[in-house]
């Protein structure tokens, strides 16, 4: 899993069925001192994040876990918000 | 996912067997800016999209799990036709409502 921040949403009605109700992120990467790296990617909300949510997210076949009990077609999930991190 | 714009599609006469009937379109991902990102992919159309659409691509092994996808030799699936794109604050894109 890797670190990131909600910085966006996307927004769409026509979709493949499974991602019906799927609520999709844009997430900027962070490193572990929380600063911006890399290019933003595009999550699949599993845990009720918001925007500016501090996050975890996970990438590849996984994705496809991303909601509980059901398979998505998704290659990226956000799967956990943070609290803090402890130094 | 990857967001990308549809700028063509790919006909193929000859192909793998498991692809017949499916459409196939060229996509440039883009950043949430609408900045091309200089890659494209070839994706499976599940959403009926069409040149011009901006879209959702699920690559590797995941595209399989889009419907129907799940034995066929897939990377990337057009999953979603994008709306509106909310960034930092700003609408960075909305859908212009054309009648097909």
């Amino acid at each position: 899993m890797k670190l990131g921040k909600v910085v966006g949403k996307i927004v769409s009605t026509m979709k493949d069925s499974q991602l019906k109700g799927a609520i999709i992120f844009i997430v900027q990467p962070l490193n572990e001192n929380l600063e911006e790296v890399g290019e933003p990617i595009i999550a699949v909300d599993g845990v009720e994040s918001h925007d500016g949510s501090l996050i975890f997210y996970i990438q590849g076949r996984e994705g496809t876990l991303t909601l509980e009990g059901r398979t998505i077609p998704s290659d990226a999930g956000i799967v956990g918000i943070v609290d803090r991190i402890g130094k | 996912m990857e967001l990308g714009k549809i700028v063509g599609n790919v006909v193929a006469t000859r192909k793998n067997e498991r692809l017949k009937g499916y459409k196939l379109l060229v996509a440039e991902y883009i950043t949430p800016n609408c900045e091309l990102k200089g890659a494209h992919v070839v994706g499976v159309d599940l959403v009926d999209a069409g040149v011009g659409d901006i879209v959702l691509i699920v690559r590797g092994s995941s595209a399989r799990t889009a419907e129907g996808m799940t034995d066929k030799p897939v990377d990337g699936s057009i999953v979603a036709v994008v709306d509106t794109i909310e960034y930092k604050g700003n609408i960075t894109y909305k859908k212009r409502n054309t009648k097909k």
